[in-house]
C-alpha cells in the first residue's frame, strides 16, 4: 500500500462537503428540531436521517456510506443510561467505536465518524457539534469513491 | 377486560396536569374511563417541566415527561384544558357538579400553524421577550401543543402579531378577554396540585431577594440549566462573571415553626444534583451544601449523595443564621453565609458568589376539596405529601386504580 | 395501485417562501424521481385540507404517500396520525421534516435549503420503496394476572386486579399471606394496627377471580408477554400456568445484626425485628410489665457502609415508633436513638420525629468512623459513644440495645428478574423504568412493586401494588393504544438466510430473539420493542426491521451520495 490516502489527494475541494447525521428519534431529533425552532444557523451541507435508536446502525452501512462518496457519518444517540432501549445505545456505541478503528485502517481519517451520546440535545449543542463537525470535514479531502475501491481490491494481494 | 361494563359513563376530573395527573389521566383514559385533565398554567408538566435535569440519573427532566404530556394531548378519551382552575365542587348523590374557570389563551391553539411571525414582528419592534416560543422563564416545553406565549406584563398592545398572523389565531383583544366558566359533571375528583415553592420574604435573615445572587433552588436550576440563558454556564447574576463558588442551604423555610414545620422531602437531592453539576461545569470551584439532615433515602440516592461528597462537595451540617451582602474591592459584591461549625463551636462567615436558598416547598392548596369525602376523591402527590417523582408518579397511578375499581369493578367477596 | 408516489408539501400558508423555492425543489424530485406527482396544500395541521388530501388520493391511487411537513414534534406527528386515517392500510405512508429540519435552520442560504429539501424529500421515497410491512398475528392477552407475593404490595395488587375483572393468582412462599406485616404490631405513622391493615388488604383477596397459592414459589418464567408461562412449585408439585402480565412483590428480606454491636454475644442486645415481636407482645398482654430502665437505638446498623452502600428507607422511622410505643409501655423509660442523620422527610414523618422530642426521646448523632460501643459482660449494660455534634463522650445505661438493619434483597429474585428481563441495581434490588414508569421493566407485562424493588413503608408498598395492578390491567386491555410512527415496527428473522449464529439473541435488550428448534433465530414480536440491534449485528442480513430495514437506509444514504450537483 502506497502512503496514507489523504497525502495522495489535493485539498482542493471539487464538491461540497456531503456528511450524514443518523439522529435518534429521541435525545437526539430533539436537539435538531429545538436548533430549528430557536432559527439558530447551520451550513446546509448535511443530511439527517432520523432513525428509532442509534442501535440500528450497522457497521456496514457506514462503510459503504463512505464508499459512496460520503464524507462523514455522525451518529447522534441518548446518554448513556438514557436509552429508551434498555442501554441499546451502549451495544451500538462498542461496535462504532470498532468502525472508528476500521477508518484509520483503510485510510479514512478517524475523524470522520462522530460518535454523540446525549450530548447534542440542546439546540446550541446540537448547533456547536455539527458545526465543529462540518467544519473538520472541510479541511479533509474529498472522499472519492474510486480510490476507496482500488484499495479494496488491493487487500487481495 | 371489557372496559365497556364500566358502571359510570361521566367522566373523572383531575385537578393538576403535573406528573402525578398526567399519570393518573393516562391509566384510567387507557382503562376506558373518559379524564377530564385540568392545568392552572398554561404549559402541562408542572414543576418536573420547569426542570433541567432529574436526579438519580441526571439525564433531562423533559423527555419523559414529554411523552406522557404529549400522550395526554393525543389520547381521544382525555380532554386537556389549560389555563384552567377550579372554582368550586358541589357533590350531588350519583354525580359532583364541578365549575371550571377558564383564562382564554392569547393565540389559539387550534388555529396557529406556529410558524413564529407573531414573534418575529414583535422583536423587530423593538420588544423581544414579549412574544416566545417557549413560555416566559422556563424551559422549553412542547409537551402543549406548540403555541407561542404572549408576557402580558411586557406587552405594549401595538397588536402588530395579530396583524402579520396567517391564520387569525392571536388574537388582537386577549387582554380584555375575561374567564370564561365551563360546568362538568364528574364522577370522581382526583386532586394532584403539586406544591409551590415558599416565599422566602419573611426569612430575613436571609437576605431573600436583595442580592442578585441569591436564588431560590428551582431559579438556580434555570439561571445554570443548559437550555437556560447562559447556556449551562455558571455565572453570577451580578456582573456576568463566572462563579467561583457556590453555597447551597437546606430547609429555608421548612422545618421552622415560623412558616413551613414539616420536611420538603426533594430539597437535599435536589441540591446534590445541582452541586453535582455544578462541580462538572467547574472543577475547581468551592461548593458547599449546608444541610440539617441530609435525606438521602430513595433508590440510589445515598450512592449518589456520597459520589457528591467524593466528588468534592463540601457536606456541611449545619444551618446557617445569616446571609448577608459582602462588598468587594472593585465595586460590587459577594454573598456571606454565617454558620456555626458544629464540632468547634466556632461561629464561622464564610463568602460565596452564589448562594442558592432551597426548602420550603409549600403543598398546593386543594380548592373545594373539603366539600368532598373520601369516597369519591383521591389527593395524591405533592400536595399530599412531600414526595419525588417515582413516589408521585405511583400515586397518581394508585389514585386511578381505585377510582378505576370504583368505577368499573364489582365488589370483592364470595357472590 | 398506480406506481405513482404522491408527495404532498405543506407551505406553511407561504410562511417558508422566502428559503424553500417550491418549484425548484419540485423540478429536482420529479427529475429523479419521475413516478413522483407533487402537491401542495397551505396548512396540514389545520385539517382543513383533509379532504383534498384524500381526493388527491383517490384520483393518483398512489402505492405510497409522502407528507412533507413540520418537526413531528411541533404538528408534524398530529397531521400524520390524522392522515393515516383517511388512507387505506395498503399506502406506505411516511412524514418528512422540512421545516424544523430544514428552511428554519438554514434561512440564509434559500438555495442549499432548496436543494436540502429536495434531499429530503427523495430519501423519504426511497425509504418507502424499500418499506415492508409486517404482519403481526394478534391474539388476545390472557386476561389473567400472576402475582409473586402476598406481602401488603402484592395483596394491594390483587384486590386492583380483581375488582378490574381480571383473574388474579397470588403465589406466596409462606403459608400465610401478609410478609413482614405479620411480623409488625404497629405502622407508623399514624401507629394504626398492622393487624387491622391486614385483615383489611385480606379482605381484598377474597374475591372468586382471586386464587391464594400459599407455599408455592415460582421457579421460572418463560414465554411472552401476553402468554407468559410460569412454573410454579407447590408442596413438591410442579405446575405451569399461562399468564397475560406478571407482577413481582417478592419484597425483601431483613439482615441480622450477626457478629455486630455484641449482638447474640450480650443479652438484651436485639434487632429492631426482634424488638418488634416483643412490642406486639408486650401490647396484646399490658399485665406483664416492661422490665426494663432504659432503651439505646443503634441506626445504621450494617448499612450505608461498604457492604450495604445505601439507606434502607424505613428503619428511621421505625425507630422512631418503636421507641414510642416502649414509651408508652413504661413513659418513665429512659430512651436514646443514636443515630446518623434522622431519615423522615416529609410531613407525617416529621410530625412522627418531633413528637418523639417532646415525648422525651434523646436523639444523638454518631460519625461511622467513631461508631458506639456496646459494653456489658453477660448482657448488656451500657453504649458509649463520641457525639458528632460536640464531639463529647456520653455514656449511656441501657439494658436494651436494638439494632437497626436494612432490608436486603431476596436471592431468588435475580433468577426471576432475568427471566423478565428486568435490571437489578448495584444492590441487588430490581429496577423499573425510573422515573415514570419506576414500576415497569423494560419487557411489556411486567411489574414490580414494594420491597423487591426498595425498601418502603407499608404504606408506600400498597400504593405501588395498586399503581403495578393498574398498569398491568392497562396492558391487558390492548397496551397503551398510541400507535408508534409508521417505519418503527418490530423485527423479524428470514430463517432461511439465518446462519445460527446468535448475535442477535446476545445482543436483544428485551430477551425477544431466541433460539429456535433448527438453530435459526426468531423473534417475539410481543417482546420486540424495534431497536433495531439484532439488524444491525446480523452477519447475514436475516435479521431486519422490515418496516425500516437497512437495505431502506442504504437507499437513502444513496440518494444523497448520487444527487446531481448544485
Amino acid at each position: 500500500m502506497t502512503g496514507s490516502y489523504s497525502s495522495s489527494q489535493s485539498l482542493t475541494r471539487e464538491r461540497p462537503v456531503r456528511a450524514i447525521l443518523f439522529a435518534c428519534r429521541w435525545c437526539a431529533l430533539l436537539g435538531a428540531d429545538r436548533a430549528g425552532r430557536e432559527r439558530l444557523d447551520l451550513p446546509a451541507s448535511f443530511r439527517l436521517i432520523p432513525v428509532e435508536c442509534a442501535a440500528g446502525i450497522e457497521p456496514d452501512l457506514v462503510l459503504r456510506a463512505f464508499a459512496d462518496g460520503i464524507d462523514g457519518v455522525a451518529v447522534l444517540g441518548c446518554h448513556l443510561g438514557g436509552c429508551r432501549y434498555n442501554e441499546a445505545n451502549r451495544s451500538a456505541r462498542l461496535r462504532l467505536f470498532m468502525v472508528r478503528d476500521l477508518l484509520d485502517i483503510i485510510g479514512l481519517d478517524a475523524g470522520r465518524l462522530l460518535l454523540s451520546w446525549g450530548t447534542a440535545h440542546e439546540g446550541f449543542q446540537f448547533v456547536a457539534q455539527v458545526r465543529r463537525f462540518l467544519h473538520k470535514l472541510e479541511a479533509l479531502p474529498v472522499v472519492d469513491p474510486d480510490l476507496l475501491q482500488q484499495r479494496e481490491k488491493s487487500y487481495g494481494r | 377486560m371489557d372496559s365497556s361494563k364500566r358502571s359510570d359513563s361521566l367522566p373523572v376530573l383531575v385537578v393538576g396536569a403535573g406528573v402525578c395527573g398526567l399519570t393518573a389521566a393516562l391509566d384510567l383514559a387507557r382503562l376506558g374511563i373518559p379524564v377530564h385533565l385540568i392545568e392552572r398554567e398554561g404549559h402541562i408538566g408542572g414543576q418536573v417541566m420547569r426542570l433541567d435535569k432529574l436526579y438519580p440519573s441526571d439525564h433531562c427532566a423533559f423527555c419523559p415527561v414529554w411523552t406522557d404530556g404529549a400522550a395526554c394531548l393525543a389520547h381521544p378519551l382525555i380532554t386537556v384544558h389549560r389555563r384552567t382552575s377550579l372554582d368550586s365542587l358541589d357533590p350531588e348523590p350519583d354525580r359532583i357538579a364541578a365549575v371550571l374557570k377558564v383564562q382564554p389563551p392569547a393565540i389559539d391553539p387550534e388555529a396557529c400553524i406556529f410558524c413564529g411571525l407573531c414573534r418575529a414582528v414583535c422583536e423587530e419592534n423593538g420588544a423581544p421577550g414579549t412574544i416566545t416560543m417557549q413560555p416566559v422563564g422556563l424551559p422549553w416545553d412542547p409537551a402543549a401543543p406548540p403555541v407561542p406565549v404572549i408576557d402580558s406584563a411586557l406587552c405594549s398592545r401595538c397588536r402588530e402579531c395579530s396583524a402579520v398572523c396567517p391564520t387569525g389565531a392571536v388574537r388582537p383583544d386577549w387582554l380584555d378577554l375575561s374567564p370564561t366558566t365551563l360546568r362538568l359533571a364528574v364522577a370522581d375528583v382526583i386532586f394532584a396540585t403539586g406544591f409551590v415553592e415558599m416565599d422566602h420574604s419573611p426569612l430575613v435573615e436571609y437576605s431573600p431577594g436583595s442580592h442578585p445572587d441569591v436564588f431560590t433552588a428551582i431559579d438556580f436550576e434555570a439561571w445554570t440549566a443548559e437550555a437556560g440563558p447562559n447556556a449551562g454556564l455558571i455565572r453570577r447574576r451580578s456582573n456576568g462573571a463566572q462563579a467561583r463558588s457556590v453555597a447551597f442551604i437546606q430547609c429555608v423555610g421548612a422545618r421552622d415553626q415560623r412558616f413551613l414545620p414539616y420536611c420538603s422531602a426533594v430539597c437535599c437531592m435536589h441540591a446534590l444534583k445541582q452541586a453535582r453539576w455544578v462541580k462538572r461545569r467547574l472543577p475547581e470551584a468551592s461548593i458547599a451544601v449546608f444541610f440539617t439532615d441530609l435525606r438521602s433515602v430513595g433508590k440510589g440516592y445515598e450512592g449518589y449523595a456520597r459520589a457528591a461528597a467524593e466528588e468534592g462537595v463540601l457536606l456541611v451540617r449545619s444551618r446557617p443564621g445569616m446571609v448577608f451582602s459582602l462588598p468587594e474591592q472593585n465595586g460590587g459584591s459577594t454573598v456571606a453565609v454565617r454558620y456555626e461549625d458544629m464540632r468547634s463551636a466556632e461561629v464561622i462567615t464564610a463568602e460565596f458568589d452564589l448562594v442558592v436558598l432551597g426548602g420550603g416547598l409549600a403543598l398546593c392548596p386543594l380548592p373545594g376539596a373539603s366539600v368532598l369525602d373520601a369516597k369519591r376523591s383521591e389527593i395524591c402527590g405533592f400536595c399530599r405529601e412531600p414526595v419525588d417523582v417515582s413516589q408521585a408518579v405511583v400515586q397518581g397511578s394508585s389514585a386511578a386504580a381505585i377510582i378505576a375499581a370504583r368505577l368499573i369493578g364489582r365488589k370483592g367477596g364470595r357472590q | 395501485m398506480s406506481g405513482v408516489s404522491l408527495a404532498i408539501l405543506c407551505t406553511c400558508r407561504d410562511t417558508l417562501k422566502g428559503t424553500l423555492h417550491w418549484r425548484t425543489i419540485e423540478q429536482e424530485i420529479k427529475a429523479r424521481r419521475p413516478m413522483t406527482h407533487v402537491g401542495y396544500l397551505p396548512s396540514l395541521c389545520l385539517y382543513e385540507d383533509l379532504d383534498r388530501v384524500k381526493s388527491l388520493v383517490e384520483q393518483e391511487r398512489p402505492r405510497a404517500l409522502l407528507i412533507g411537513a413540520c418537526s413531528p414534534f411541533a404538528k408534524g406527528r398530529a397531521v400524520l396520525d390524522k392522515l393515516m386515517t383517511v388512507c387505506e392500510a395498503s399506502i406506505s405512508v411516511t412524514l418528512v421534516d422540512l421545516r424544523e429540519g430544514c428552511a428554519w435552520i438554514h434561512t440564509g442560504d434559500p438555495r442549499g435549503a432548496s436543494a436540502k429539501a429536495a434531499d429530503i424529500v427523495c430519501m423519504g421515497l426511497a425509504e418507502l420503496e424499500h418499506r415492508q410491512s409486517v404482519r403481526l398475528e394478534r391474539s388476545a392477552p390472557e386476561q389473567r394476572v400472576l402475582v409473586v407475593g402476598a406481602g401488603p404490595a402484592g395483596l394491594a395488587a390483587s384486590e386492583i386486579l380483581a375488582r378490574l375483572g381480571l383473574e388474579v393468582v397470588l403465589a406466596e412462599r409462606l403459608e400465610r399471606p401478609g410478609g413482614l406485616l405479620n411480623q409488625i404490631g404497629k405502622l407508623f405513622p399514624q401507629n394504626v394496627s398492622s393487624e387491622e391493615f391486614l385483615g383489611s388488604l385480606l379482605k381484598g383477596i377474597d374475591h372468586p377471580a382471586t386464587t391464594f397459592l400459599p407455599q408455592t414459589t415460582v421457579s421460572r418464567i418463560d414465554g411472552d408477554p401476553g402468554k407468559f408461562i410460569a412454573h410454579l412449585s407447590r408442596s413438591g408439585d410442579e405446575e405451569s400456568l399461562t399468564v397475560g402480565a406478571v407482577i413481582l412483590a417478592c419484597g425483601a428480606l431483613p439482615v441480622f445484626p450477626e457478629g455486630l454491636f455484641r449482638f447474640r454475644a450480650l443479652a438484651g442486645v436485639i434487632s429492631q425485628m426482634e424488638l418488634e415481636t416483643k412490642l406486639k407482645k408486650l401490647e396484646a398482654d399490658r399485665t406483664s410489665p416492661l422490665e426494663i430502665t432504659s432503651a439505646v437505638f443503634i441506626q445504621c446498623v450494617a448499612a450505608r457502609d461498604e457492604v450495604r452502600p445505601y439507606c434502607s428507607t424505613i428503619c428511621c422511622p421505625t425507630a422512631l415508633k418503636n421507641a414510642l410505643r416502649l414509651k408508652t409501655l413504661k413513659p418513665d423509660l429512659v430512651v436514646t436513638i443514636l443515630h446518623r442523620g434522622i431519615m423522615a422527610p416529609g410531613k407525617a414523618l416529621e410530625e412522627l420525629y418531633r413528637h418523639a422530642m417532646a415525648s422525651g426521646v434523646f436523639f444523638h448523632l454518631y460519625d461511622p468512623a467513631e461508631p458506639p460501643e456496646v459494653a456489658g459482660r453477660e448482657r448488656a449494660e451500657s453504649v458509649s459513644l463520641i457525639d458528632a455534634l460536640s464531639g463529647r463522650r456520653f455514656v449511656f445505661t441501657a439494658d436494651l440495645v436494638v439494632l437497626s438493619t436494612p432490608l436486603k434483597p431476596r436471592p431468588g429474585v435475580a433468577g426471576l428478574a432475568r427471566d423478565l428481563g428486568m435490571r437489578l441495581d448495584p444492590m441487588g434490588f430490581a429496577c423499573g423504568r425510573e422515573p415514570m414508569q419506576p414500576l415497569a421493566a423494560p419487557v411489556p407485562g411486567v411489574y414490580l412493586c414494594g420491597a423487591v424493588r426498595w425498601p418502603v413503608p407499608v404504606h408506600e408498598a400498597v400504593d405501588q401494588g395498586r399503581a403495578a395492578a393498574v398498569k398491568a390491567a392497562v396492558f391487558l386491555n390492548g397496551g397503551n393504544t398510541d400507535r408508534k410512527a409508521p417505519g418503527a415496527g418490530k423485527a423479524m428473522v428470514l430463517s432461511e438466510a439465518c446462519g445460527g449464529c446468535g448475535w442477535c439473541i446476545a445482543v436483544c435488550p428485551y430477551g425477544a430473539c431466541r433460539r429456535a428448534e433448527d438453530g435459526t433465530s426468531v423473534i417475539s414480536p410481543l417482546r420486540c420493542q424495534g431497536c433495531g440491534l439484532c439488524a444491525a449485528v446480523c452477519p447475514s442480513g436475516a435479521a431486519r426491521l422490515p418496516e425500516r430495514s437497512s437495505a431502506a437506509l442504504r437507499a437513502m444514504v444513496r440518494e444523497i451520495a448520487q444527487r446531481s450537483l448544485p
